[in-house]
C-alpha cells in the first residue's frame, strides 16, 4: 500500500542535483549562483490605432548575476582555488573569468531572429569580469563571498559539468575567530564586523554592425567588456567600551602609511593609505557601534598588479 | 465617470498623404502672417491688420520598424517622400519633406522628418487624425511580429569607417520656397496659400565611434581605412588622414568601400541587408569627410566624424 499523504507521489528533483559551479575550471561550492543571460525586452506604444502592445523592443543580451558563498579552505589549510580566482579577477579585472554551470541556458543567436525555446545549450559563461566584490566576516555569519559579474559568452563552448569532481572535499568554511583587523594607530581590538570590497565600473557597450558583418555574424550581445574605474574599499564596525583605543573616532580623510589590515583566514587585504569617510556614530539604547566606511588611495596602475589588495 | 479613450493619441492612427504611419509623436503647426500696421491714422489704437500668407509645418518622430508593419516607419514614409520629387517629379504631391535627420545609435534607430504643406484645407489628405486600423500590426499576420529596429539590424560604412561605430546619423535637406502668386485673372476669388517649389537635395552625414589606439582583432586600428597601412610615405597620398584633403587639379574622395562605395547604411530587412535608402534612386557613393574631432574623457575614447556627399 502506497504510503498516505505527500510522500506517495515524492519525486527527487532538482534538490538532488549538484548544486556547484566552475570558476575557471575551478569547483565551488556556492549558497546561490544567479548569474544569467539577460536581455532587455520590452513593448513600445506608437501612435499606432489602439492601446495594445503591437510593438516588441529587443535589445542588448549580456550575462549578469550574483554568486555568493562561504570562504573555505580544504584539509590542508589551502584556500579553495576558485575563491582565489574570483578575488583575483576582482582586483586585476583585465582577464575573462569563466564560470561553467549545469543549470543556466542560452541561446547566443540573435533573440529577434530566434525566440522561444530552440537550441537552448550549456554554454560556458567565459568572458565575465567581477564588477562589485564583498567579503564580509562577523561573528555569527562567519567569513562570506559575495561577487557580482558582467560579461558575454566569447565563445560557443559546451561546459561539462554533471556531476562535482572526485576528492573535492574535505574541507570547512573559515569562521570569527580567524580573522583579524589592524592598523597603525589602533590594534582594533574592538572590531565586530569586517567587509573588504571592491567596485568594478565596468561598461559593456555595443556598436553598429561593421560593413563586413554577414548576416549570420549578427550579434545581441555586447562587443567589448571594458573596465575604467577599480574602486577599493571596504568598512568595519567597532563597539565602544570603557578602556578601549583613545583617539581611535575617525573624522575622515586620508592617513599615509595606516597600513589597515583585515585578515580572513588565509586571505589578507592590506590598505596602506587608505582614504576615510567620516565615522557614524548612532546613538542607541544598546551596546554603541561605529561605523567606518575607507577608500584604497593608490597609485593609478595599481589595478593592473596581480595581489595588489588580497594576498593568500 | 465616463470612460473616455479616445482622447488618447495610442487610440488614433496618424495618415500623411494618403499613408498610414507609426510615430512615436508628431505634430502640425499651422500660422499665417498677421501684424498689425499703424498709420497716420488719428489714433494709437491698431486699425489696420496685414495679413498674409499661410504656411503649414508638420514634424514627425517615427522609429524605424523591422517586422509586419515595416512599412508603415518613417523610413518608408521618408523614401516615399523623396521618390515622390526624385522619381516623378511632376506628379509630387503635398507634404514636401523639408528635412529629415536618421539617428542610429546603440539605443534606438529613429527617422524625424520635417514636412511642409500649404495649408489648404482642400488638402487635407496631408495630414489626418483616423481610426484606421493596420492590420500588419497583429503578430498572427502573414509578416509576422513587428519590433523596433536596433543596433544589430544596422550595419554602416561611413566614409571609410565602419569598425565601432557607436552612432550614425544622416541629414536630409531639401532647399524649398513659398511662393505666393497674385491671383490668376480668371480665377474669380484669391487665396493665401503658397505654391511650393523645390531648388536643392542635399545629404550629408555624422557619426560617432570608439577610438582605439591598438588593433584588437585584426580589424582596422582608430580611424584607419581598411587596406591602408601605417608606413605609406605621407598621408596626403593615402587616406589615413582623417579629413579627405585634396590635390590640386584633382578630386579626392573616399573611395575604399567594400562593395558599393563608401557610404552606406544598410539594415537587415528580415531576409538580406538593404540600403537605408532602398527604393530611392539616391546612390552616395561618394563623400569625403569633414570633420573629425577625437575626444579622451576617462570613460570611452570617442571621434566625432562628419562628411558630407555627392547625390547621384
Amino acid at each position: 500500500m502506497a504510503f498516505p499523504g505527500f510522500l506517495s507521489r515524492f519525486e527527487p528533483a532538482t534538490g538532488l542535483l549538484v548544486r556547484g559551479i566552475l570558476v575557471n575550471g575551478h569547483y565551488l561550492l556556492t549558497d546561490t549562483c544567479q548569474v544569467f543571460p539577460q536581455q532587455e525586452i520590452d513593448l513600445n506604444w506608437l501612435i499606432q490605432g489602439g492601446s495594445g502592445g503591437s510593438i516588441a523592443n529587443l535589445g542588448r543580451k549580456h550575462i549578469e548575476g550574483q554568486i555568493s558563498c562561504p570562504i573555505r579552505v580544504d584539509q590542508n589549510g589551502n584556500l579553495e582555488q576558485a575563491v582565489q580566482e574570483i578575488l583575483n579577477n576582482a582586483q586585476f579585472p583585465n582577464t575573462p573569468l569563466r564560470i561553467d554551470t549545469n543549470h543556466v541556458l542560452s541561446d547566443l543567436r540573435t533573440t529577434a531572429d530566434n525566440g522561444g525555446t530552440d537550441n537552448n545549450l550549456l554554454l560556458s559563461m567565459d568572458c565575465l569580469v567581477v564588477k562589485d566584490l564583498t567579503v564580509t566576516a562577523t561573528p555569527n555569519e562567519g567569513v562570506k563571498l559575495t561577487a557580482t559579474v558582467i560579461g558575454m559568452i566569447d565563445s560557443r563552448t559546451s561546459t561539462d559539468l554533471i556531476t562535482s569532481p572526485d576528492g573535492h572535499y574535505l574541507g570547512r568554511t573559515i569562521s570569527w575567530a580567524e580573522c583579524d583587523a589592524e592598523r597603525f594607530q589602533s590594534s582594533m581590538r574592538s572590531v565586530v564586523k569586517i567587509v573588504a570590497s571592491i567596485n568594478n565600473q565596468v561598461e559593456i557597450p555595443t556598436f553598429l554592425l561593421p560593413y563586413t558583418a554577414s548576416i549570420n555574424s549578427r550579434s545581441d550581445q555586447p562587443t567589448f567588456v571594458g573596465v575604467k574605474q577599480c574602486k577599493w574599499g571596504g568598512n568595519f564596525e567597532e563597539f565602544l567600551r570603557l578602556g578601549n583605543d583613545k583617539e581611535t573616532y575617525i573624522h575622515g580623510g586620508w592617513m599615509v602609511g595606516e597600513n589597515l589590515v583585515f585578515t580572513f583566514g588565509p586571505i589578507k587585504a592590506i590598505y596602506p593609505v587608505p582614504l576615510f569617510k567620516i565615522s557614524q556614530q548612532p546613538l542607541t539604547y544598546n551596546i554603541l557601534k561605529r561605523n567606518t566606511e575607507f577608500f584604497f588611495q593608490n597609485s593609478p596602475n595599481y589595478a593592473y598588479q596581480q595581489g595588489g589588495l588580497f594576498t593568500f | 465617470m465616463p470612460v473616455n479613450n479616445n482622447i488618447f493619441g495610442v487610440n488614433k492612427t496618424l495618415q500623411i498623404a494618403g499613408s498610414l504611419i507609426l510615430a512615436a509623436s508628431a505634430n502640425r503647426r499651422l500660422t499665417m502672417q498677421v501684424q498689425n500696421k499703424p498709420l497716420i491714422q488719428g489714433t494709437p489704437k491698431t486699425r489696420i491688420l496685414d495679413i498674409g500668407g499661410v504656411t503649414e509645418e508638420i514634424t514627425i518622430d517615427s522609429p524605424i520598424l523591422i517586422g509586419g508593419a515595416a512599412a508603415y516607419d518613417g523610413r518608408t514614409l521618408l523614401n516615399n517622400r523623396l521618390n515622390d520629387y526624385l522619381g516623378n517629379p511632376a506628379n509630387a504631391t503635398l507634404p514636401l519633406l523639408k528635412s529629415a535627420n536618421i539617428s542610429i545609435n546603440q539605443q534606438q534607430a529613429n527617422v524625424d522628418l520635417n514636412l511642409i504643406s500649404d495649408g489648404d484645407p482642400a488638402n487635407a489628405n496631408v495630414f489626418l487624425v483616423t481610426d484606421l486600423q493596420i492590420p500588419e500590426l497583429d503578430p498572427s499576420s502573414s509578416g509576422g511580429p513587428t519590433r523596433l529596429a536596433r543596433f544589430y539590424d544596422f550595419r554602416v560604412y561611413l566614409a571609410g569607417y565602419y569598425y565601432f561605430v557607436t552612432d550614425a546619423r544622416i541629414s536630409v535637406e531639401v532647399d524649398s520656397q513659398n511662393l505666393y502668386f497674385l491671383t490668376p485673372y480668371n480665377e474669380t476669388v484669391g487665396n493665401q496659400f503658397p505654391t511650393v517649389g523645390i531648388s536643392a537635395i542635399k545629404i550629408s552625414g555624422s557619426g560617432k565611434a570608439a577610438a582605439l589606439l591598438q588593433d584588437p582583432n585584426s580589424s582596422d586600428p582608430y580611424f584607419q581605412n581598411p587596406g591602408d597601412d601605417y608606413n605609406a610615405e605621407a598621408y596626403l597620398t593615402t587616406n589615413n588622414y582623417p579629413l579627405t584633403l585634396q590635390h590640386s587639379g584633382l578630386v579626392d574622395y573616399v573611395n575604399t568601400g567594400p562593395n558599393d562605395g563608401s557610404f552606406a547604411i544598410q539594415i537587415y530587412n528580415g531576409s538580406a541587408w538593404v540600403d537605408l535608402f532602398s527604393g530611392t534612386s539616391i546612390d552616395l557613393s561618394y563623400s569625403v569627410l569633414s570633420k573629425s574631432e577625437f575626444r579622451v574623457e576617462p570613460g570611452l575614447m570617442t571621434v566625432d566624424f562628419a562628411f558630407n556627399c555627392w547625390v547621384k
